[in-house]
C-alpha cells in the first residue's frame, strides 16, 4: 500500500517547521533589538536581520522540502530619532535607531507561526491515515 | 483465496494509494509556502466515487487444497500519479510564490477524508467476504 509515501510526508513537514522556527528566530531577534542604538554616536546600531528560504529536492523520497537559502542583514538605512540628550546622539541630537520596524516584524511572526501549525496539521492528518493503514492490514 | 482480483479491492486500493501521494504533495506544498518562487503543485483529478459505484465485486476461488483461506494482500497495480503546477493559481506573492495556505488545507482534509473511507470501505467487505465464507467475525 501507500505506506512509503505517507511516512515520507514526515520528514517534509519537519523541514517545513524547522525552517519557520528558524524564521521566528529571527523576528524575535529583531524585536528583542528594536531599539538597541550604538553606544557613541559613531557606534551603528542594530541591523534587522532577515531570512530566506529555498526549496530543495530531496532524491531519496523524490520530494521537495525546503532549507534556509540564507541569513542576511536588511540593508535599508537607519532612521533618525532626535533625542540630544542620548550618549549615541550626533552633534545636531539625533541618535540611529536599528532599522525594525515592530509591525513588520509582528506580521511576519504571525505569518510563520500560521506556516508552522499548517505543517503541524500535516503531520496530524497524516498519522490519522497511517493509523487506517495499519488497521486494515491488522484487520486483514 | 487471493483478494487483489477483486476489481472493488482494487478500486479502494487505488484510491488510497492516490490520496496518499495528493497527500504527499500538498505537504511539500505547506512546506514551501514561503520559498520564493515556488509554485503550488497538485495531481490531477481522479473521481473514485463513480469507479467505486460501479465496480461489481466477483469472487476468483482458485483451487486450494486444505480449504479456503482470505488473503488480503496490497493490491500491486499503483499508479504513479504526477504532480502539475497550477496554471492558474489564486494569488501569487511578490516573491513568486503561488502557494494559498487555506487551500492547501482545504485539499489536506478531503483527502484525509478520501483515505479513511477508502480504507474503511476497504475493512467493511472484507469482513462481508469473511462472514460469507464463513469464517465468521
Amino acid at each position: 500500500m501507500s505506506n512509503i509515501q505517507l511516512l515520507n510526508i514526515n520528514s517534509i513537514s519537519t523541514s517545513g517547521m524547522h525552517a519557520q522556527s528558524q524564521r521566528m528566530r529571527v523576528i524575535s531577534e529583531n524585536v528583542a533589538n528594536a531599539d538597541s542604538t550604538g553606544q557613541t554616536a559613531g557606534e551603528d546600531p542594530y541591523r534587522r536581520g532577515t531570512i530566506t528560504f529555498k526549496s530543495v529536492f530531496d532524491r531519496e523520497t523524490g520530494a521537495t522540502k525546503v532549507e534556509i537559502a540564507k541569513l542576511g542583514q536588511d540593508g535599508s538605512d537607519f532612521p533618525q530619532k532626535f533625542e540630544p540628550s542620548h550618549p549615541a546622539a550626533d552633534e545636531n541630537g539625533y541618535v540611529r535607531m536599528p532599522n525594525v520596524n515592530m509591525i513588520v516584524e509582528m506580521m511576519d511572526m504571525r505569518q510563520a507561526q500560521r506556516s508552522y501549525e499548517a505543517n503541524v496539521m500535516m503531520m496530524d492528518g497524516t498519522r490519522t491515515m497511517i493509523r487506517k493503514t495499519l488497521e486494515v492490514l491488522r484487520g486483514a | 483465496m487471493d483478494l487483489t482480483n477483486i476489481p472493488s479491492f482494487q478500486m479502494f486500493s487505488r484510491s488510497m494509494d492516490y490520496h496518499a501521494q495528493r497527500q504527499n504533495v500538498i505537504a511539500q506544498n505547506v512546506a514551501n509556502s514561503d520559498t520564493p518562487k515556488y509554485k503550488a503543485r497538485d495531481l490531477a483529478e481522479a473521481d473514485f466515487g463513480q469507479e467505486m459505484k460501479r465496480a461489481q465485486p466477483g469472487l476468483t476461488m482458485t483451487p486450494a487444497s486444505h480449504g479456503v483461506s482470505i488473503i488480503a494482500k496490497p493490491a500491486v497495480s499503483h499508479g504513479v500519479y504526477e504532480a502539475m503546477e497550477d496554471r492558474n493559481p489564486r494569488e501569487v506573492a511578490p516573491n513568486g510564490n503561488s502557494v494559498v495556505m487555506e487551500e492547501q488545507v482545504g485539499k489536506m482534509r478531503k483527502s484525509v477524508f478520501n483515505y479513511n473511507l477508502a480504507a474503511d470501505l476497504y475493512k467493511k467487505q472484507i469482513s462481508m467476504y469473511s462472514m460469507a465464507l464463513g469464517k465468521g467475525r
